[in-house]
């Protein structure tokens, strides 16, 4: 088969602050005609600027040195210039971005947008934008002209993309990343409709992605790349039936290991009662409209029992990180919610103070949930500061010593500050700053969806041993079904504030009742 | 105490801004010549040896009895007669600049304002008193007053800011109203109807100036607090039971000073050029003491004698945009895409 893009040799460095980073290594691959390559690595291993190199998105100037070849049509695109780049990029090559949030314009119509990407001889504008609009499966077409970005959805936005970049019928389509900003039954229906347009079209398709699941799926071909460097590529199933990188194999077995069943339904730990969280919508300050009002949990009811882990699955706005912030009062609530059938929904900040000992909660951002102005003893010693405070020093540090050596850290790096430290080991410093007040209730709220997939994995393992050695009861809330697979007993699937379906886990995943929960299992790729 | 790998970067980004940097290097100097300035122009000599005793002037007072003079009160040291009587039994160190700011030169051979001479270095104003020596005196409590006023304003800033932002709701609302109608009133007319009441002292004229700049500041450090009070790491503080005094201060301040620290050079060139301009009008420091503003009246008084005005308009470019320079610096070192 003949190749359509050539790349050979890539290497990328940048400079910054008088460091060099080697971005990309002596990258050479090659995608044929009507080929799906998948281009798969952790956060920071060289494949996105990989793609934005091929686009010549960014370009060599002093603290940036592209070299190696890009050969399309018997051209260079690293060397080529501006209009020779002009008449290839959107017309032969196009790009969907990670974020469509971000990579539509707000201030024009989805029309205009369109419209931008077509010669500027062609004519009859108007429906040839319906007929993209149609081919990328929006509704209405003919309304959605007229809208502007914020009107539409996550997924319809990224539709849109997908439209302006198939405008012109390109050779080749490259997808940075097109669906991890998307929750996951739309994540399946944009990827089914890349890989529907990809083989309507004879397009090659270049993905760019960390997900396995979605590699597995529509890759033709696969290249792993690790630290800037291509460690392995090959056919699709080879990849997977026999990784022969070290590397791969890590990737591939990165699967959490499963919990093992504890069956002691003795003491419930926590039980909630018609918990509701509304977001004030207050348009005036003298007249009162509750009508505005967002509910975002409309009345759950649910318990806990010690020891035992539950796992609550949704979408984005299904309200699951309302619950997890209304039970440790950080947002206000109604309803009652009893730890230890001690009635604490209704307790002030200040009676309240004793009991947040016991409920802990670690965020989903590991970069933004620790202070870059405290080292990392700081940070992990501030709740003994507030709750022991009889504590001297030396004991202070011993007990932080311990803890960090519990999560798998060294204390040597305890007078370091968060920015010295990778997103797993940030998210372990932020397991310590809950543990170490010895919490019985730890609520995560997506602590695993901002790492990649072996540290999430490694992340996942830790606290499947500190349940079982500190017998911790979890509530984790996440949208990836595989890891909530890994540590739930029980599962709660949440649809705009609503409970859907509780049960046990093996019952959700053997038999699930409701549609919505099918719907999910079936795009999760498990 | 050691630094921050962050504090570390940021002062590395300050020395990169050259031109920032030999601004702050050359007001320090200039700011520490001034708070000696007390050694450096003074009628007084900075040391008397009288008896084989070492006196400091500077320091104490020593009427003019003491040498052997008549008066019981201060000696008199441009006095030829009592330099005649410690020459006798000793010797005097005068200052390089023989003036203080108030002192006049009576043996002016031409009438005041004189010109520049080997006497009085840049002339005399329109008194007869030493120019350079109200320069130097002048430089240090123009810069004191903005230094002081800077802080002061600064603390209730934050504080205000602080507040409004952390708790938001009804007392930020009320608070925003209020500070709209506050800096709607006129500064200028306030302070020109306070001073036909009173004379207006260093201290009034600051509580004055504090009154008003303190709103400045506020509205940067409300909306970092706005910001700030929904970060991760906040929230996470909370759930761990800190107290919201604390959360301000060791979570959300941090924060909030990036952008005060970048705005406080301004503000003190601010008040510094607010000092100069009422002492301009006439409606500033009390007369007699040693202004910047004063002098540029005096230069526009005294169109012939331009040794005064240009003098006074040097200093006072040099030292405002010496402070903007250093603005800039700051600004760049704090500049969150230069320093992550």
């Amino acid at each position: 088969m003949k190749a359509l893009l050539e790349i050979e040799k890539l290497n990328i460095t940048f400079e910054f602050n008088g460091q060099v980073v080697n971005a990309v290594k002596d990258s050479s691959f090659k995608i044929n005609k009507g080929e799906c390559v998948a281009i798969v690595g952790e956060s920071g291993s060289g494949k996105s600027v990989t793609a934005l190199a091929i686009m010549r998105l960014i370009r060599s100037n002093s603290q940036l040195k592209i070299s190696g070849s890009a050969t399309y049509e018997k051209k260079n695109l690293l060397n080529s210039d501006e209009l020779s780049l002009q008449n290839i990029r959107g017309k032969k090559i196009s790009m969907i971005f990670q974020e469509p949030m971000t990579s539509l314009n707000p201030l024009h119509n989805i029309e205009k947008q369109i419209t931008e990407c077509f010669a500027l001889n062609q004519k009859s504008n108007k429906t040839r934008c319906i007929e993209l609009l149609q081919e990328v499966g929006i509704e209405n077409p003919e309304q959605r002209l007229s809208h502007f970005p914020h009107q539409l959805s996550g997924g319809q936005r990224q539709r849109v993309m997908i439209a302006m970049a198939i405008a012109n019928n390109p050779d080749l389509l490259i997808a940075d990343e097109p669906t991890t900003a998307l929750d996951v039954t739309i994540q399946k229906q944009i990827l089914d409709l890349l890989d529907k347009l990809r083989r309507k079209y004879k397009m090659s398709l270049l993905l760019i992605t960390h997900d396995l699941g979605i590699v597995k799926r529509i890759a033709d071909r696969v290249c792993v790349m690790e630290k800037g460097k291509i460690v392995e590529q090959n056919e699709n199933s080879k990849i997977f039936s026999q990784p022969k990188h070290s590397y791969t194999k890590k990737l591939i077995n990165s699967e959490p290991r499963e919990k093992k069943i504890i069956k002691n339904k003795n003491e419930i730990i926590l039980s909630v009662k018609n918990l509701s969280v509304y977001y004030k919508n207050t348009s005036s300050f003298f007249f009162k409209n509750n009508n505005n009002d967002f509910q975002a949990v409309k009345n759950i009811s649910f318990d806990i029992t010690k020891g035992e882990t539950l796992g609550i699955v949704g979408e984005s706005g299904s309200g699951k990180s309302s619950i997890a912030q209304a039970l440790i009062k950080l947002i206000a609530s109604e309803g009652n919610f009893f730890f230890k059938n001690k009635n604490i929904s209704n307790l002030n900040e200040k009676k309240f103070r004793p009991f947040r000992k016991n409920i802990q909660i670690i965020f989903q951002d590991p970069f933004a949930s620790l202070s870059p102005r405290l080292t990392i003893q700081d940070i992990v010693s501030e709740g003994l500061e507030v709750h022991n405070k009889e504590l001297s020093k030396t004991e202070i540090l011993k007990l932080t010593r311990g803890i960090i050596k519990d999560v798998g850290l060294e204390s040597s790096m305890l007078s370091r500050y968060p920015h010295e430290f990778s997103g797993g080991q940030r998210q372990r410093v932020a397991i310590a700053r809950a543990l170490i007040l010895k919490p019985e209730l730890i609520i995560l709220d997506e602590p695993t969806s901002a790492l990649d997939m072996t540290v999430q994995s490694q992340i996942v393992d830790l606290l499947l041993k500190l349940q079982e050695e500190k017998k911790l009861t979890y509530i984790f809330i996440s949208h990836d079904l595989k890891i909530i697979k890994a540590l739930s007993d029980k599962i709660m699937v949440m649809r705009s504030g609503k409970i859907i379906e509780f049960d046990e886990k093996r019952k959700v995943f053997s038999k699930p009742k409701m549609s919505y929960t099918k719907k999910l299992l079936k795009s999760a790729y498990l | 105490m050691n630094p921050s790998p962050l504090t570390i970067r940021r002062l590395k980004n300050f020395r990169a801004n050259k031109r920032g940097f030999y601004s702050a290097l050359v007001f320090s100097l200039l700011f520490l010549i001034s708070i000696f300035a007390e050694f450096i122009a003074n009628d007084k000599p900075i040391l008397v040896v009288f008896n084989g005793q070492m006196h400091f002037p500077v320091f104490e007072k020593i009427p003019e009895t003491f040498y052997g003079g008549e008066f019981e009160t201060e000696a008199d040291y441009k006095d030829p007669y009592v330099k005649n009587l410690i020459d006798k039994k000793g010797f005097s160190v005068m200052p390089l600049i023989e003036y203080s700011y108030d002192t006049i030169n009576y043996d002016l051979k031409v009438p005041s304002p004189s010109p520049p001479s080997f006497e009085n270095f840049l002339g005399t104003d329109d008194q007869g008193r030493d120019v350079l020596a109200r320069l130097i005196y002048g430089f240090r409590i123009s810069v004191f007053f903005g230094l002081i006023l800077t802080i002061l304003s600064s603390i209730i800033g934050i504080f205000a800011g602080g507040i409004q932002g952390f708790y938001g709701g009804k007392i930020d609302l009320f608070g925003q109203r209020f500070i709209e109608i506050w800096s709607g009133l006129p500064v200028l007319y306030l302070l020109i109807i306070i001073s036909s009441f009173i004379q207006p002292s260093f201290w009034i004229l600051l509580f004055i100036m504090l009154l008003f700049s303190w709103m400045s500041l506020e509205g940067v450090v409300r909306a970092e607090f706005l910001r700030a009070r929904n970060f991760e790491y906040v929230k996470a503080a909370k759930a761990l039971g800190v107290k919201n005094t604390k959360l301000m201060f060791k979570h959300v301040l941090p924060n909030a000073m990036v952008a005060t620290l970048t705005l406080m050079p301004f503000i003190l060139s601010g008040s510094i050029a607010t000092l100069t301009s009422l002492d301009f009008l006439g409606f500033g420091l009390p007369p007699g003491s040693p202004s910047l503003g004063e002098m540029v009246s005096q230069g526009k008084a005294n169109l012939q004698a331009p040794w005064l005005g240009l003098s006074a308009f040097i200093t006072l470019s040099l030292q405002l945009s010496l402070l903007v320079f250093i603005g800039e610096a700051v600004r760049d070192a704090f500049d969150p895409r230069k320093v992550t």
